[in-house]
């Protein structure tokens, strides 16, 4: 029933997308039946500076690596549990990563932006982790089951 | 006003044992099933393998607490979850969980530490009312006593825990992690009899174990070539020499605290030649040895509910933006409400 959508900004260009292959081959694995996955690896700077002009809105960004997911939970009320349930844990090198979370329309909307790309995979990896343990949670003990 | 029992269910995952228990304010445990996070010999349990495992088997554990307790979600009073001391991302897990079923079931978060929970199950599995606690498990290793409104920390480890020398000696002779490797060198440890000389590191009231444990890993396989002794030897001396230290410094809490009984917890707690000369100590000071099983010793979700229900009951609870976990969270941090109400009546 979810939908997730992930897309990885890669300013430097080297090559980002391959940290995140084994993450979004898990996802294949967790949401199979309507997976819709949309990498897109910036390959130019003027794409990239385009990107980050249109994420501009609000939240004045310069760090280089970059990386949003967008998780369809089916209605307003799962994607308000799931994002209350995650906000609580901060990341834990706020001078290293950033992580913006917003919901509407049902969906979740993260965003993260980190100094280095290993900081950017360790945090996108630790948050799919319990990202997926939230929504199993839901599916097996939410109301549609009673 | 309902006269129905209070319910709580408890999630404990704060090192490689995840656990869900269902238990009553009475005491009584309605279920309490766990799933331990087995190694390979020689080797120890890492935070991110361990968290992968817990997020295996957590939300089956949930499913067959209830059912083998014949509850369901809206007869449960509140959700009680470790929220440390441990490692950081098994103790999430439990985090997490809990703070989604909080919301869909509309049940409040009470966040529990881990030591607290061992001392209350303790005591309530054994009826010891007020004893000298010695709580020794793999990541802890501490002599307790109640003392005015908390539990306070009279002796402790300076380095490692007891259990973690026990469990890194285990992988120096590659013994196996199943059921424990505490349990492997107990049981190899009855048929040693020759006693090697080991460092014995007691300060004050406070003990140290990593040079013991540097001390037999460099000479363990000098030891064995030249045939001075055998594994069960090793494991004999060094089960004596441990324990005699955590004898001494639980003997010396108790003549500071002028306190009789003892109560000895955690996973080593189920060390049987621990109670043993542990019982010496205390019959020669005319005082009572309580001590567990490995049902109870042993890290689970239902002394994390029981724990946590205590608090409950006296009107404590964990809002959603503070149910955070923290690897360190010390003993002396609980305020023990629920003590205090149980001495005014005594």
């Amino acid at each position: 029933m979810y939908i997730i959508e992930a897309k990885i900004r890669d300013k430097t260009q080297i090559g980002l997308n391959h940290l995140f292959t084994g993450r979004v081959c898990e996802f294949w694995y967790l949401f199979p039946k309507t997976l819709i996955i949309n990498q897109q690896p910036i390959a130019s700077h003027r794409l990239y500076n385009n990107c980050v002009q249109e994420g501009m809105d609000g939240v004045a960004s310069s760090w280089d690596f970059q990386c949003n997911l967008e998780v369809d939970l089916g209605s307003e009320e799962n994607a308000h549990i799931v994002y209350t349930a995650l906000a609580v844990d901060k990341e834990l090198q706020p001078d290293k990563v950033k992580r913006h979370m917003s919901v509407s329309n049902g969906k979740l909307s993260v965003n993260f932006e980190a100094v280095e790309a290993r900081f950017l995979r360790a945090s996108f990896s630790a948050f799919v982790d319990v990202l997926t343990l939230a929504t199993k949670t839901i599916e097996e003990f939410g109301p549609k089951k009673e | 006003m309902k006269d129905k029992k209070l319910i709580a269910l408890g999630f404990e995952g704060s090192a490689n044992k995840i656990g869900v228990g269902v238990v009553a304010i009475d005491g009584s445990i309605l279920s309490n099933p766990r799933h331990t996070y087995i190694t390979p010999p020689g080797q120890g349990f890492l935070p991110r393998e361990t968290a992968q495992h817990h997020h295996q088997y957590i939300l089956p554990l949930v499913k067959s607490a209830l059912d083998t307790a014949g509850v369901s979600p809206d007869e449960i009073d509140c959700l009680c979850y470790t929220k440390g001391p441990g490692m950081g991302a098994p103790l999430q897990v439990s985090a997490v969980v809990v703070r989604v079923l909080s919301q869909m079931w509309k049940k409040p978060i009470i966040g529990v530490n881990h030591c607290v929970a061992h001392i209350e199950m303790g005591r309530a599995v054994t009826g010891a009312v007020d004893p000298v606690v010695l709580y020794v498990s793999g990541g802890n290793t501490q002599v307790i006593a109640y003392s005015e409104g908390r539990y306070r920390i009279f002796g402790e480890t300076i380095d490692i825990a007891v259990g973690n020398c026990l469990d890194r000696f285990a992988r120096v002779l590659t013994l196996s992690n199943d059921p424990s490797p505490g349990y492997n060198i107990e049981q190899l440890a009855k048929k040693g009899d020759k006693f090697i000389e080991l460092p014995y590191v007691v300060k004050g009231m406070d003990v140290s174990f990593s040079g013991i444990l540097s001390y037999i890993e460099a000479t363990t396989e000098e030891k064995l070539k030249s045939n001075e002794c055998t594994p069960a030897d090793l494991c004999f001396s060094l089960q004596e020499t441990l324990f005699a230290m955590l004898v001494e410094i639980t003997e010396r809490a108790m003549a500071h605290c002028d306190k009789k009984d003892v109560l000895i917890v955690g996973g080593v707690g189920c060390n049987e030649r621990l109670q043993q000369m542990m019982q010496i100590m205390c019959s020669e000071r005319d005082g009572k040895l309580f001590a567990t099983d490995d049902r109870y010793c042993v890290d689970n979700g239902a002394m994390i509910a029981y724990t946590g229900l205590l608090e409950y009951a006296n009107g404590a609870s964990t809002p959603m933006e503070e149910s955070t976990f923290t690897q360190r969270f010390r003993t002396d941090e609980v305020l023990a409400t629920w003590r205090e109400k149980e001495s005014v009546i005594a």
